[in-house]
């Protein structure tokens, strides 16, 4: 114990020395390491987003069923009855010809005054089914069957789509993860092995005087995990505050998207990164340290 | 302490730089090891500290044969010798403290035990007044004297010294000299070597080597009357 703990101040005070001998090639790698770790918090927060948002459409998942014009209040409240008795229907709410027309104003907002333009409300009342997604097919044969329904829209399209647009961005994250291990091993395993070059002497002279590998190895793997750390904590700097006005900005022009947990998004990728920073900064240290030749 | 029989060693480059040789050191011994340069002195030391192997017989340091493949166990060894480079070797940039002190970090001492024990090595070395001095910033005999503080501070069983007098004033040569051999003691064996043969003719040593074109011409342990 008195061994590892006697020593701690001597190994930070090691990688200082470190980084102070190899400053430039230290300073490149980390501003490369730094905008690798920035491209692919990109990507995954993309990725993040683009999933939770399909999610949050499917549990929105809604068909709208348009009435016939000549079925009354006591009819329409029998049909619901009846929607609302099939499988997989969630929900059965009646929204009016007035209030299709105050939704769609509040979607278009500063838009809506196109809408002034019609001489009478261009919308139709409708019933808004709310549906276990999976169920769609089913529920939309019953519907069909039910005489007092004129015609039947549903969002399936627009989900599929998402859905589509989810996995090819998951692939993509997926392939800017696989980037980002590759480019980060690549080049914090070389600056390690540029650190034990300059050190060569150094190292020998351990070597003579008996040290054991770890204790000449352990400034170089500090070294390692702290370029890695620190470039991902810069990026995720960058990357908070891009994300942050990007959030702002869109929160008003996309207000009928759901809204998605941005704090929580920045807390897990942020742990994530830092995780994945660590551990690849050990992995790519002893990587270069045993690619090194030994004399 | 080291025996060798029918040790040989040859560099890749075909160099026989020390011809088949006999040799045993014990235990509390001063041995000087003279010779003029390319003599095949360095050569032994490094086979001393497990540097090189010897290309044929055997040779054994510390009880640990030296020999490919103990990688391992010669770094061990290695921590039971106090070497002092030609060069000095000493750390750039770092007080003459932390490179004292670096010889001790992975024995397992406490942070306040390498310390006092430095301190104590370097005030017997004479530099306690540029304790915190880097060495950058010392003269040359200043660095051989943290190299020397650096071997001795660990208490080795062995200590090694690569021409110690090299670029020193016959006067400093002697203290030098004087100052590695007070730290041999009945556990604790001395070995220098030096080009310098009218230096150690006075010296109280055990044994005189002496050294040319790869082998022992001279090989005289002393008596206790003759020392």
């Amino acid at each position: 114990m008195a061994k590892g703990s006697s020593n701690i101040g001597y190994y930070f005070s090691e990688v200082k020395t470190i980084f102070k001998l190899g400053k430039l090639s230290v300073l490149l790698s980390f501003i490369s390491l730094a905008m690798i770790f920035f491209i692919a918090l990109l990507t995954i927060s993309g990725w993040w987003y683009s999933q939770n948002l399909s999610e949050a459409l499917k549990d929105e998942a809604e068909i709208s069923a348009y009435m016939r014009p000549d079925l009354n209040t006591y009819s329409t409240e029998a049909l619901m009855e009846a929607i609302h008795e099939i499988d997989g229907v969630v929900s059965v709410v009646e929204v009016s010809a007035e209030t299709a027309y105050d939704q769609m104003s509040e979607v278009l907002g500063p838009e809506a005054s196109i809408l002034a333009q019609f001489d009478e409300n261009p919308f139709e009342a409708y019933l808004a089914i709310g549906i276990e997604l999976d169920q769609r097919v089913g529920i939309l044969e019953k519907l069909s069957e039910l005489e007092q329904i004129d015609y039947i829209r549903d969002n399936q399209s627009v989900l599929e789509k998402i859905d589509r647009i989810t996995k090819v961005v998951g692939i993509i994250g997926l392939m800017a993860t696989l980037a980002v291990v590759v480019a980060t091993f690549i080049v914090t395993s070389h600056i390690i092995r540029e650190g034990v070059h300059m050190h060569k002497d150094q190292i020998n002279t351990l070597k003579l005087l008996g040290a054991p590998d770890r204790f000449i190895q352990t400034p170089f793997i500090m070294e390692g995990i702290l370029l890695t750390v620190l470039a991902s904590c810069l990026s995720l700097l960058a990357f908070v505050l891009f994300s942050t006005q990007l959030g702002r900005g869109t929160s008003d022009l996309l207000n009928f998207l759901p809204q998605l947990d941005h704090p929580r998004m920045i807390m897990t990728i942020s742990s994530g990164t830092i995780i994945i920073a660590t551990v690849l900064g050990l992995g790519a240290s002893l990587f270069g340290l045993k690619m090194v030749k030994e004399r | 302490m080291i025996t060798a029989n029918a040790c040989s060693l040859q560099y890749k480059d075909g160099t026989l730089a020390l011809k088949p040789f006999d040799l045993a050191i014990n235990k509390g011994e001063v041995v000087f090891i003279t010779g003029p340069s390319g003599s095949g002195k360095t050569s032994l030391l490094k086979l001393i500290l497990g540097m090189e192997f010897p290309t044929s017989g055997s040779f054994t340091v510390l009880n640990q044969p030296i020999k490919a493949g103990c990688d391992r166990e010669i770094r061990q060894m290695r921590t039971q010798i106090g070497p002092i480079f030609q060069e000095f070797r000493l750390l750039d940039g770092r007080s003459v403290l932390d490179n004292v002190m670096l010889s001790m970090r992975f024995l397992g001492y406490s942070q306040t035990q390498m310390r006092e024990l430095a301190t104590h090595y370097i005030d017997r070395v004479g530099l306690s007044h540029k304790l915190e001095h880097t060495v950058d910033r010392l003269s040359w005999g200043e660095c051989q004297r943290v190299a020397i503080a650096r071997a001795v501070v660990r208490k080795p069983k062995l200590i090694v010294a690569d021409e110690p007098t090299g670029n020193l004033d016959q006067e400093n040569a002697k203290n030098v000299l004087a100052l590695l051999m007070s730290f041999c003691d009945d556990e604790t064996s001395v070995i220098i070597t030096t080009h310098a043969t009218h230096l150690v003719d006075h010296m109280d040593a055990h044994v005189r080597l002496k050294m040319q074109n790869g082998t022992f011409v001279l090989e005289r342990g002393l008596s206790h009357g003759e020392r």
